[in-house]
């Protein structure tokens, strides 16, 4: 546990989208785009398994989807405004998405919404310990509280995950890696320092094997908590 | 980006019969309007992608295990001032709604480099799948101009009778003579058939080794693991 929070304090540094080195800025821009890595792994899944992904085809994307949730959380806090609601909900994003030509969307997602409030129904009515909120609509304070937790357990997660994929795949700094207590991490750092194209394909990989290492540890950190 | 230009040549300069002779093939169906044939492979291909969003969607049965962090998507959408409350639900449906939004991204710049022979995706591949796309245009002011610019040379050399082929940015003219995919008889380069993508689709419950499907130079790579 330790050993991870120290990967959690050095990923903003490892950022290579900032080009502040200073913590607060670096921080402030990476939470502005999501994980270069889990967006990468998304893209992979739209491609044939010969395609190849630049880095800069990655970083377009991670700003594309930043653009895409404001855009349509904008249009989504309008309509809330005129009905004088204070809350955002599924069904205004729904609706946001259809007025803005994102209609394609809205089918397999509200499925997705119907099947995620009848789930969370169900264990509200177990009163398991996991459940955070008794309604959707409720906001209190405590409960958001441990929304935030849970949120910032699993952005904690993929903050590690942001560190190797960095840390492997431009940013050659040693500390980190030093640091890092998985091995395939240290395999990735020592790939970094080759600067031919095919150590830049094998860096590229291991992104790949570093994204698919993190699954097993993401669970067994859930267990623990 | 020479990195990047190194590996788009090695892609291209890698043998791909299966390819050759799907392109080969569609070439015979092509016909005298292979733009038009190319539009509508196009729009199958994203036709099948929704078909299959909405069956992949319909087996969700877990909410906590995200493809996308949570926090960061709250984060995100708090950036805008006039943003209050969000419900719990909302940053859940946005890790789908993002998901869907990454994927139709990708494959739509996918379809531009593909025309382009090119098996590295690139950030003006996306640049054009934003300016071919009308629901893209909020996205606009990501890419640069001079991105738009090259895609509009590409339109007008289509509009003008030339055959539907631009060379790729950065790579020799001379690295295209002789290809096996040209047409011989018009000279035209042929789209070739989706079988690759539907597998990709089918699989994608299950993310592909890097190392599996590899093409013969691609395994050379692979060991430097």
């Amino acid at each position: 546990m330790t050993g991870k929070r120290n990967q959690i304090t050095t990923s903003p540094v490892g950022s290579p989208t900032s080009g502040n080195i200073s913590d607060s800025s670096s921080s402030k821009e990476q939470d502005r785009f999501l994980p270069i890595a889990n967006v990468s792994r998304i893209m992979k899944r739209a491609l044939p398994a010969n395609a190849k992904i630049s880095k800069e085809a990655k970083e377009t994307v991670q700003e594309c989807v930043s653009e895409f949730i404001s855009f349509i959380t904008g249009e989504a806090s309008d309509k809330c405004q005129r009905e004088k609601r204070k809350t955002i909900n599924g069904d205004d994003l729904l609706w946001a998405m259809t007025t803005l030509g994102f209609e394609n969307y809205v089918g397999p997602l509200k499925f997705y919404l119907n099947n995620y409030r009848e789930t969370e129904g169900e264990k509200s009515s177990m009163a398991k310990q996991e459940e955070h909120s008794p309604t959707h609509q409720t906001n209190i304070d405590g409960v958001v509280v441990e929304i935030n937790k849970l949120h910032h357990s699993v952005a904690a997660t993929n903050k590690a995950a942001d560190f190797n994929t960095f840390s492997g795949g431009g940013f050659y700094s040693v500390g980190p890696q030093v640091a890092a207590p998985k091995s395939f991490t240290e395999i990735g750092g020592i790939n970094g320092y080759r600067e031919s194209s095919i150590a830049q394909s094998a860096v590229s990989g291991d992104h790949d094997a570093s994204g698919n290492r993190m699954m097993p540890p993401n669970l067994r950190y859930r267990v623990e908590w | 980006m020479e990195n990047n230009q190194q590996q788009g040549a090695q892609a291209q300069s890698g043998p791909y019969p299966g390819g050759a002779g799907g392109s080969a093939g569609a070439g015979a169906g092509a016909g005298a309007a292979p733009f038009q044939h190319l539009l509508q492979q196009q729009q199958q291909q994203l036709q099948m992608f929704w078909s299959y969003q909405r069956q992949e969607i319909e087996h969700v049965n877990d909410f906590k295990n995200h493809q996308l962090p949570l926090a960061r998507i709250k984060k995100i959408m708090k950036a805008d001032e006039d943003v209050r409350m969000i419900s719990a639900e909302a940053p859940i449906l946005f890790a789908k709604a993002c998901e869907l939004f990454i994927l139709e991204l990708t494959i739509r710049s996918w379809l531009h480099a593909d025309e382009n022979k090119r098996r590295t995706l690139q950030k003006n591949d996306i640049a054009a799948a934003i300016t071919r796309t009308d629901i893209f245009d909020f996205l606009v002011d990501i890419v640069p101009r001079d991105e738009i610019k090259d895609d509009a040379a590409l339109v007008g050399a289509t509009a003008s009778g030339v055959p539907y082929y631009y060379p790729p940015i950065g790579q020799p003219a001379g690295m295209m003579i002789g290809r096996p995919a040209v047409d011989p008889a018009t000279g035209v380069y042929v789209q070739p058939p989706s079988q690759a993508w539907q597998s990709v689709w089918q699989s994608a419950a299950e993310d592909t080794p890097y190392g599996t499907g590899a093409q013969g130079n691609l395994d050379g790579q692979s060991m430097e693991f």
